[in-house]
């Protein structure tokens, strides 16, 4: 995006009903300066950040009033993830994790303004449609901005051999067909992991019949309840690994990780809940690492252990049919499937004990079922 | 006959005015609202491409973008 297109004003935007509120209102500045330099004194670039209730607010408070704590403002699951992990016996050591937790993680929040009038500032901002607002933000800009390495590329087919989501080759849905403004303003107050938000998205909401009493589908009968819907419907996913993080010379901080691999690995739940009773889940390695902030403070994330490195996940990728699905032994008994001892490194064992599949807990091959079984 | 002609020259002046202030009337309040408009610095200039152009130049010479950190690599 070139400089310019970042801060061009469209004047249709002047015509609407937030271009008729006065640029000073919400950004500050000298509107009557020409001088470009002393107009901008004081200028605030994004004035939905952190607090929109003086700004969006003003109209929208029914809305700003839970989005100002929700997951994208205030990325709270993530603190409580360093949190967990971190020395909190030394408080100098925790001062100096919380330092590098605000300057490497915390970046990269989002704000009404964010999606809905330009790009993150995560990707160096810059207007969407000319400051005009968008109700509903594109996701090639607004989403993949932030996304774009794991879960869009998942969605979209951009990782090579593996398909795109139906949902999205198919049925042409996009991010917001699922997540839904509803839940993206949702307030996250206490919210550990956003697999926690009561407004996130249900695969039955559109697919009633897979969680009925009867349903028409046998396989949907047998495992209902005992697998997340993702065990048997998604492909590989994105897998990253040793993360460490700093800062250069110039100042600017930086990450280095390692290594990241496709692949597709079941795990035992970690914390069943009334809403996900599933014995089984898909699992995918983020790129943790306990020695993520030793360019700050040695041993910072000294209780490590207390969270598995192997964590819960929904792969953006949903087929009908999968190479696990295809018949009942292409996953039973396929021991590559689950997540084994030796799939962890020898630092990670005591963090997955929760999540690595015993083999007495791989299922057993099956005869193949008769297409006339009934539930 | 005199009066007959002033009462004639009196309305049709009269029309000449009100077709004056019927088509000049919008055209003028427009211009207002275009003054008002054109009052704000932050208008003129962030709707201006070619002068953002220009300054965009200026402010790249000048104060040069941090950017990302040459050492990162991998993933995040």
């Amino acid at each position: 995006m070139e400089p310019y297109e970042k801060i061009y004003v469209k004047p249709s935007f002047l015509k609407t009903n937030h271009g008729k509120i006065g640029c000073e209102v919400c950004h500050n500045g000298d509107t009557k300066d020409p001088d470009w330099q002393t107009a901008h004194k004081g200028i605030i670039k994004d004035p939905t950040f952190p607090d929109a209730d003086k700004t969006c607010g003003e109209c929208h408070e029914d809305i700003t009033s839970t989005a100002k704590n929700s997951l994208h403002y205030t990325l709270a699951p993530f603190g409580g993830v360093i949190k967990a992990r971190a020395n909190k016996k030394d408080k100098r050591v925790f001062e100096k994790v919380c330092q590098a937790k605000e300057k490497h993680c915390s970046a990269c929040h989002s704000s009404c303004g964010q999606c809905h009038v330009s790009r993150p500032d995560y990707v160096a901002g810059g207007f969407l449609a000319g400051h005009l607002f968008q109700e509903k933000p594109c996701m090639d800009t607004t989403c993949a901005s932030c996304h774009g390495g794991r879960v869009y590329a998942e969605f979209t087919g951009a990782n090579d051999e593996y398909p795109a989501d139906v949902h999205h080759d198919k049925e042409e849905m996009t991010c917001m067909d699922c997540h839904t403004g509803k839940e993206m303003h949702a307030d996250a107050t206490g919210v550990a992991s956003r697999f926690d938000l009561p407004e996130r998205p249900r695969c039955e909401k559109c697919h009633p019949d897979v969680v009925s009493k009867k349903p028409k589908t046998s396989s949907h009968a047998i495992h209902r309840n005992k697998v997340a819907c993702q065990v048997c419907h998604a492909v590989a996913n994105k897998n990253c690994f040793n993360c460490h993080a700093g800062t250069d010379k110039k100042g600017l901080p930086y990450f280095k990780s390692n290594e990241t691999r496709m692949l597709f690995k079941i795990g035992l739940n970690p914390n069943k809940t009334k809403d996900r009773p599933y014995n089984y889940v898909v699992l995918r390695h983020p790129p943790a690492d306990p020695r993520l902030f030793d360019f700050y403070i040695k041993d910072g994330l000294s209780d490590f252990n207390k969270l598995p490195t192997w964590k819960l996940d929904t792969p953006h990728n949903i087929q009908r049919i999968t190479p696990q699905n295809k018949t009942c032994n292409n996953c039973h008994g396929n021991v590559s499937l689950f997540l084994q001892k030796n799939d962890v490194t020898d630092w990670e064992q005591k963090a997955n004990a929760g999540v690595v599949v015993p083999q007495a807990k791989i299922p057993k091959p099956l005869k193949e079922i008769s297409p006339k079984w009934k539930p | 006959m005199k009066s007959l002609l002033k009462k004639k020259c009196h309305r049709a002046g009269l029309i000449v005015v009100f077709a004056i202030a019927v088509f000049l009337g919008p055209a003028h309040g427009y211009a207002k609202a275009e003054t008002a408009e054109a009052k704000s610095e932050c208008i003129t200039c962030h709707t201006d491409v070619k002068k953002l152009i220009r300054l965009g130049w200026k402010i790249e010479k000048t104060r040069p973008k941090p950017g990302k950190s040459a050492e990162t690599a991998g993933k995040g």
